[in-house]
């Protein structure tokens, strides 16, 4: 099933994947810090701390699989709602972080950002390769 | 007020996993998806990501999530960079666009943080 950009579904839903596995894990990983220890080695191995870096391998897992199928144009801005994501997410896990215009904004313009980077790559690539 | 220490461990950091990124790029585009697994570059790769996740750890204490995560894009900026550098790729004003706007977003969320 190929789209409008050339681009398969199935790629779409891995990188959909990818981007909701990466967010999962950072909010993971920000639970697991507040449990390490930097003078006890061992506390690197705590739950979340460990869960998340298994959320974030599966994340980088659907990656790949997406830059196989995908194009960039397309696989670069799915990717960088995980900003928005975790933006949003994090103040309803973590009281102490807190979301205001300025985060909005910027969260908002390195999304747009990061998919313009995607469709500058996507244009050399197509310039290279026909 | 951000913390100074935090913004300079993810400047390090993301430069350190743009070069990890470059490695395995290095790779990918020498070697087959086998013979990479088995070469020096994806494993220097795979260090240089291990090793930016210390950084990332240190920032991550001290800094609340919705800093340091967006933060990271800054590595977006580090790979258009080497990649022009060390891999040919040309730059175009889309890409300019972008790397403008990245630092435009992440000064915003430093000034809201």
């Amino acid at each position: 099933m190929v789209n409008g950009f050339g681009t398969k579904k199935s790629a779409i839903l891995f990188v959909i994947f990818s981007a909701i596995f990466t967010s999962t894990g950072q909010i993971l990983w920000k639970f697991g810090v507040g449990n390490i220890d930097l003078t006890l080695p061992l506390t690197l191995i705590n739950l979340p701390f460990v869960l998340g870096f298994v959320s974030y391998g599966i994340g980088a897992l659907f990656m790949i699989l997406a830059f196989q199928q995908g194009e960039l144009s397309v696989i670069y801005p799915i990717l960088a709602t995980s900003y928005v994501w975790v933006t949003i997410l994090s103040p309803i896990f973590f009281p102490t972080d807190f979301l205001n215009g300025w985060k909005i904004a910027g969260v908002a313009i390195i999304l747009i950002a990061v998919s313009l980077l995607g469709f500058g790559n996507a244009k050399n690539a197509a310039e290279t390769y026909g | 007020m951000v913390n100074f220490l935090a913004i300079g461990l993810m400047l390090v950091g993301t430069l350190i996993v743009s070069f990890g990124a470059l490695m395995i790029k290095k790779g990918a585009n020498r070697f087959s998806l086998r013979e990479m697994i088995f070469s020096l570059y994806f494993w220097i790769g795979l260090s240089l990501y291990v090793l930016s996740t210390f950084f990332y750890i240190l920032a991550l204490r001290m800094e609340e999530l919705s800093f340091v995560y967006p933060f990271a894009s800054v590595s977006f900026i580090w790979i258009t960079i080497l990649s022009v550098k060390f891999l040919g790729e040309k730059m175009n004003k889309w890409k300019w666009y972008g790397l403008i706007g990245i630092i435009i977003g992440i000064v915003l969320i430093g000034i809201g943080s």
